[in-house]
């Protein structure tokens, strides 16, 4: 049923988009065929086989000359259903968010959105670099990334390379790192971006961020991330993207301000352009966990292939090699997921 | 009280002689603004000739540039829809947003060229719904639009209006003095039909009466096809074309392999404008005169 709600959406409204008072419609696709050593055993992460990984519909406009909107569903696998009958998909409002044109130096956005934050916390699946987000944000704030309801401002420092400042606060639900039963507590987040042109062709990307918010206990926990990315359109107009990101959670869990838990996620990626149409990437990433003395570190590695023929379809193979030993203690999982990434209608550009 | 006096009044002179700061999409465009601006203004092009306008990233950097720019100049007729818009917001510069005095789009000002009929959608390539974008090689259309762009300088500094107009005045008599002997070494060429890459000469090609045959490329933006390439060859020889007009920024494998099979000349030519408009367009007219004197 959320299917064809979708589906009626996107069919219907293209026709009046045409007029330009109307929203900017896109649908993304993801198809996926996944294969793992795990089978479909009950403990899998995910099933093998043929997939909807997700679809996601975008509608973004100017609202007036002082705000523009964008409204993001997505149509996703429900990761709950349990019982007969639950929806095999769920559509969610993945971002809602409206942001201020009109004001010089300064953008507020207020809505339920990512936060700035990290390399990829604002890439939508379909814009990632890997099939799957890397550790850095999965193994810290889960499966859905760190998305929060909220309001954010961001500055562009009048310097002379790019740095912007963000502020920006939460009713911080992730559960993960916050979850603050309390409608009260509310969760900080700095974020700081600079950009260097090094050359016509190259670049060097330094992001910072810091959050601060309650968990579960009301107690007061802490998660850092830097990221460092190298650029360049190097020669024959191929690109090449260089990249290193780490993000830690620490948990204080008494009174007396103590720190009881420690995760940090590791994970650097490379990806270059063969050829016009062809890309190759490697991702190395290593999970600690040091809440538990139980849990032990996870270290993936991953390959992957695409044939981009266009900016709006792509087809990529990844590999991965994850070893868990807290869900698999004797052996490596070994996953090989080949994506369809497919674009319809007027999609905004993704991030640089 | 003295220096006090001094220094207001030398940094109110400064503030008077600021220079507009434009910055553009297209080097032809900062060309065309540099025309018209002359010392008043301050010009930067956000990319560089040898680029291809149709694909760029949207790079943080540019939005430092709009961040204090009092001018944006673009082409337009979608040319940069891919990426401009993301630009625009990220600069935090409400002035320089669609329908502000501080954006200027080019395509405003002229008529357009191939604008297609019916629907149309991806499966037809990298087709532009309002036309072909690159009006910037008729010369005609280019002095329409520097007059328009000198009205627009003027609004935003007007004590500077006459200079603007003169400048666009004189820049346009250029323009219309070198047109007749343009026309003049075309005609001698007797180059009628040309095949291009791109669509990237439509304009050029139209205003001095040559016809565009073919596109290397099967469809805008989708590099050719071992199968186009033979259809292209049979087209050239059974139309008894002769001129193949490359732009730099696309290869010239195909290219030189349809030279090969059908003995016509390759011309690889600047699709932006680097320096000065009149010298871009002579090295057109130059590459047609070539293609003549190999014997077309």
């Amino acid at each position: 049923m959320p299917i064809f709600l979708l589906l009626i959406v996107f069919y219907c409204i293209p026709s009046l988009a045409q007029n330009k008072s109307n929203p900017d419609i896109s649908l993304n696709t993801l198809f996926t065929y996944r294969t793992s050593s795990e089978g479909n055993s009950p403990d899998a992460e995910h099933s093998n086989g043929f997939s909807l990984q997700e679809a996601e519909l975008r509608m973004t406009s100017n609202i007036d000359t002082h705000f523009r909107g964008d409204v993001i569903l997505a149509l996703e696998q429900n990761e709950g259903a349990l019982n007969e009958g639950d929806p095999e998909y769920v559509v969610e409002p993945e971002e809602v968010f409206v942001e201020t044109l009109s004001l010089p130096g300064v953008t507020i956005r207020a809505g339920k959105f990512y936060p700035y934050w990290g390399r990829t916390n604002q890439r939508h699946t379909h814009a990632l670099a890997f099939i799957d987000p890397p550790q850095t944000r999965q193994a810290i704030f889960g499966e859905e990334g760190f998305n929060e309801t909220g309001l954010a401002i961001s500055y562009l420092v009048p310097t002379s390379w790019y740095f912007e400042l963000v502020g920006q606060a939460f009713s911080a639900g992730n559960e993960n790192v916050f979850g603050s039963p309390s409608q009260d507590d509310v969760a900080g987040v700095l974020f700081v971006k600079n950009l260097w042109e090094l050359s016509d062709s190259s670049t060097l990307e330094w992001d910072l961020g810091y959050a601060s918010g309650f968990d579960v206990q009301s107690n007061r926990n802490h998660v850092y991330n830097t990221a460092l990315t190298y650029k360049c359109k190097c020669s024959g107009g191929l690109s090449k993207v260089a990249t290193v990101e780490y993000t830690q959670a620490e948990k204080i869990y008494d009174d007396t301000g103590t720190q009881l838990g420690r995760t940090s996620a590791l994970s650097a990626w490379l990806k270059w352009q063969n050829s016009k149409y062809f890309w190759s990437q490697v991702r190395l990433e290593n999970v600690e966990n040091r809440e538990d003395p139980s849990i032990e570190d996870i270290r993936k590695s991953t390959a992957l292939i695409a044939y981009v023929p266009s900016e709006f379809s792509a087809l990529r193979l990844q590999y991965d090699v994850i070893d868990d030993p807290n869900v698999n203690p004797n052996e490596e999982e070994k996953r090989l997921t080949l994506q369809l990434n497919l674009t319809m209608g007027v999609h905004p550009a993704h991030d640089y | 009280m003295n220096y006090f006096i001094a220094s207001i009044i030398l940094g109110l002179s400064c503030l008077a002689q600021a220079k507009l700061q434009v910055v553009t999409t297209t080097t032809t465009m900062k060309v065309l603004v540099q025309e018209v601006g002359k010392t008043h203004v301050e010009v930067y092009s956000l990319t560089n000739s040898s680029q291809d306008p149709h694909f760029v990233e949207p790079k943080p950097s540019f939005m430092v540039k709009l961040r204090k720019a009092d001018l944006l100049v673009a082409v337009g007729l979608d040319l940069e829809v891919g990426w401009l818009g993301s630009v625009q917001r990220g600069a935090k510069n409400p002035a320089l947003l669609d329908d502000q005095s501080g954006f200027f789009v080019a395509g405003n000002f002229i008529d357009a060229l191939e604008i297609p009929q019916g629907k149309v959608d991806r499966a037809q390539g990298d087709v532009h719904p309002q036309g072909n974008p690159h009006f910037h090689q008729d010369p005609l259309r280019v002095a329409k639009v520097v007059r328009a762009l000198a009205e627009r300088l003027s609004t935003l500094d007007p004590q500077h209006r006459e200079d603007y107009l003169s400048n666009a005045n004189a820049f346009t008599q250029s323009i219309e003095k070198k047109m007749i002997s343009w026309q003049e070494r075309i005609r001698k060429s007797k180059v009628k039909k040309v095949v291009t890459y791109h669509k990237s000469f439509v304009y050029f090609l139209d205003r001095f009466d040559i016809e565009p045959v073919a596109t290397i490329e099967p469809k805008p933006g989708i590099p050719p096809t071992a199968k186009h390439i033979i259809e292209l060859m049979s087209i050239m020889k059974t139309q008894k074309v002769n001129c193949i007009l490359n732009e730099d920024y696309f290869e010239i494998t195909a290219a030189t392999r349809l030279k090969k099979t059908t003995g016509a000349s390759i011309q690889v030519l600047p699709v932006e404008a680097k320096t000065n408009y009149i010298d871009h367009i002579e090295s057109l007219v130059r590459a047609i005169d070539k293609c003549g004197n190999l014997g077309v």
